[in-house]
């Protein structure tokens, strides 16, 4: 009698597993339907740039679809020689010419000062603390006239000097903010036993602070990464020599360059050039996500 | 091998809270002592400023013969194990004994030979090559002991290093902590120890001498013998001891040899040794559990009082009985063996207990202070 009862009630857990599955299983097609929709939506533009990176100039403004009629690899090979008298890879040298120096001052300069604001105490530091957060409000065009003037007395214009310097001042107030918030969260404790352990600050700030801050500079390193390659303005104010362009220029000047533009080229190398911060992104990207994710340690 | 000398030291944290009251102590070279007090007595803070992480405000701090107020902790000669452990997160246990050698600059052999010796003395070697989020809590106990050992520190401070373990490995870790002090002391390389704890059982078992604070000052800095038997006042009276001691307002009046006590609505005499001349006077009178009898016998001094019983913890080989007498509380501790009918008593049955007032404490009821040591 029992056994049947137990037997019964055994057929009716199982059969309701199987509703609890078979639901799960509908729930998470949905859900992933849903997501995958919305994600193309978001990457169709995408999408489209790489199809069109292959198509000749005519298909591009005749056909709708994002898949080309064939791959065509010309324009890629025209847009990387340019109608300028350099290849892309001048200016993409160029680029890296001043996005890894600018990098290495930013991570340095950046750091030192987030160690001060975080863990030193000295004269009017919450009033320069706030000074330097409100200059992130600060819109950047404002900055932009009387710096010029100053690199013009310097005598610095058609350098990369006024790209990169600035930054080795921790100009970047976003990234030492983002930094101070990070080492906020980081407990004392393993510092005062670096003390002990007869730490002096800078060795302190190599061996223990650097370390714990990881993520954090990982995600700095990211986002000046792309900043800087995808920036406009700057190398367009302080570059004047063809020279010495860096991508995001180079990408204008073969649209203005001739009367008529060569769109499958400018697409072609604008897909190259995305392909930098993309690799930066992936290669970082479980650091990245870690700093911004958790600003703390666990235990 | 070096003494630890606390002249006068005081600490007023910068938002004018004044955390230590001028507190002065010698801690003998090779000594294990304890601190120890209720929450926010200051025992961190007096441990960080022996240590040199905290400054000092006031008084002079001697380590060995060197004032060492103004020293940086590397050069004063200290090793700190933390509470929480405090290891680097991104080193192997390794590297974590290792890095405070490698910045003294010690050669690379001397590094390996002292970190394997203080790995096989803490029974870690197997741990060498994880990182600390791969250890447990009592594991990564001992490499945070490992850390201070390597260093051969002239002291070693600790703050409250067993308090995140669970009450198992604290009870092993106590004994493992007392047994490295003896071992390094017959290994020839005798180290002074701070040990601060808010747990009396571990200042009682582990301490050579205790010292108890509250709010920023020391009550009393003896033996744990000395403090069980005779508290310089009523805070170390009530805070050693468990269960507490019962504390009791009583009529006092001593003359000669002679001394006569009014309590709970009775009285007694008894022999006055050690008691200065007193006529009827109110004093706080203090008995230890275990001089509160339930058996009649037949011994001398004793006050036997009606009451009436409250409850009984039973806690194995002891019985923990609570009774009102007048009014008020009293507790008693009785072996298990020796609780005879206690067992079969409930909730408001009259007992007699007899309190043993040859050892009982006599306090001055306004001061605290122990009548016996006020001379
Ligand atoms: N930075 C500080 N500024 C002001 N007051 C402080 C500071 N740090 C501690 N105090 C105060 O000093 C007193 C002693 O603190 P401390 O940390 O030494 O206590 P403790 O005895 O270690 O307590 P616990 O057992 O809880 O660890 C406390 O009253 C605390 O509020
Ligand atoms: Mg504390």
């Amino acid at each position: 009698m029992s056994a049947v009862a137990s037997q019964e009630s055994t057929r009716f857990d199982s059969s309701v597993d199987q509703y609890q599955i078979r639901r799960d299983r509908i729930n998470s097609v949905i859900r992933y339907a849903l997501l995958i929709a919305v994600g193309l939506v978001m990457l169709y533009p995408l999408i489209w740039l790489i199809g069109a990176s292959f198509k000749t100039n005519a298909e591009i403004f005749t056909q709708v679809g994002f898949w080309p009629s064939k791959f065509e690899l010309e324009p890629y090979v025209k847009g990387w020689k340019t109608s300028t008298e350099y290849t892309f890879t001048r200016y993409f040298a160029n680029s890296f010419l001043i996005v890894i120096p600018r990098i290495i001052v930013t991570v340095i300069s950046c750091v030192l000062v987030a160690y001060a604001f975080a863990r030193f105490d000295f004269f009017g530091k919450k009033i320069l603390f706030a000074i330097m957060v409100a200059t992130m409000m600060l819109p950047q065009i404002v900055l932009r006239i009387p710096q010029y003037i100053m690199f013009q007395q310097f005598d610095m214009i058609d350098s990369y000097a006024p790209l990169v310097l600035p930054s080795a001042f921790a100009t970047d107030t976003f990234f030492v903010f983002m930094l101070v918030q990070f080492l906020r969260g980081i407990p004392r404790d393993m510092e005062e036993a670096a003390q002990m352990d007869g730490c002096n600050s800078l060795q302190m700030l190599w061996y223990i602070i650097v370390p714990l801050l990881k993520p954090a500079i990982i995600s700095v390193i990211v986002f000046q990464f792309i900043w800087t390659m995808n920036d406009f303005i700057g190398p367009l104010i302080y570059l004047s020599s063809v020279e010495k362009y860096p991508v995001s220029l180079a990408l204008k000047l073969s649209i203005g360059a001739t009367e008529e533009v060569e769109w499958n080229s400018v697409i072609a190398i604008s897909v190259l050039a995305l392909v930098p911060s993309v690799a930066v992104f992936f290669a970082a990207q479980r650091h990245f996500v870690d700093g911004v994710a958790s600003t703390g340690l666990k235990g | 091998m070096a003494s630890v000398t606390l002249n006068k030291i005081a600490k007023v944290y910068p938002n004018g809270f004044k955390a230590v009251h001028e507190i002065d102590f010698k801690i003998n070279d090779g000594e294990f002592v304890v601190l120890v007090g209720p929450s926010g007595c200051a025992k961190s803070t007096l441990l960080r400023m022996v240590a040199g992480l905290e400054s000092i405000t006031g008084g002079e701090l001697v380590i060995g013969d060197k004032v060492v107020n103004r020293l940086p902790p590397k050069e004063r000669g200290a090793a700190m194990v933390f509470q929480n452990y405090a290891l680097y997160p991104h080193m192997k246990v390794r590297d974590n004994l290792a890095f405070g050698l490698k910045l003294q600059g010690l050669p690379k052999p001397e590094v390996e030979a002292r970190v394997n010796d203080a790995a096989k003395l803490l029974e870690i070697e197997p741990l060498l090559d994880r990182y600390p989020r791969q250890l447990s809590g009592g594991q990564s106990q001992r490499v945070a002991v490992g850390r201070a050992i390597v260093k051969k520190p002239q002291v070693f401070l600790f703050d409250e290093p067993l308090s995140n373990l669970d009450a198992k490995l604290r009870a092993s870790m106590r004994v493992r902590i007392t047994e490295l002090h003896q071992q390094l002391k017959a290994a020839g390389q005798p180290c002074t120890v701070i040990y601060v704890t808010h747990d009396q059982v571990e200042a009682m078992t582990m301490g050579e001498r205790i010292c108890v604070l509250k709010e920023g000052r020391i009550q009393q800095f003896d033996t744990p013998s000395m403090l069980y038997n005779e508290p310089a006042n009523t805070f170390v009276a009530g805070f050693i001891g468990s269960p507490e001691m019962n504390m009791l307002e009583a009529r006092l009046t001593v003359s000669d040899s002679q001394a006569s006590a009014a309590l709970l609505g009775a009285s007694t005499s008894f022999s006055s040794k050690g008691l200065p001349q007193l006529t009827d006077v109110t004093v706080t009178l203090g008995l230890r559990p275990e001089n509160v009898l339930v058996n009649a016998s037949d011994a001398t001094g004793v006050m036997w009082l009606d009451s009436e019983l409250s409850h009984i913890e039973y806690m194995g080989s002891e019985v923990f009985a609570y009774f009102k007498v007048a009014g008020t509380a009293i507790t008693s501790r009785v072996p298990a063996s020796q609780s005879g009918e206690l067992a079969s008593l409930k909730r408001g049955d009259r007992v007699r207990v007899g309190l043993e007032l040859s050892h009982a404490h006599w306090f001055d009821a306004a001061s605290g202070s122990n009548l016996k040591k006020q001379h």
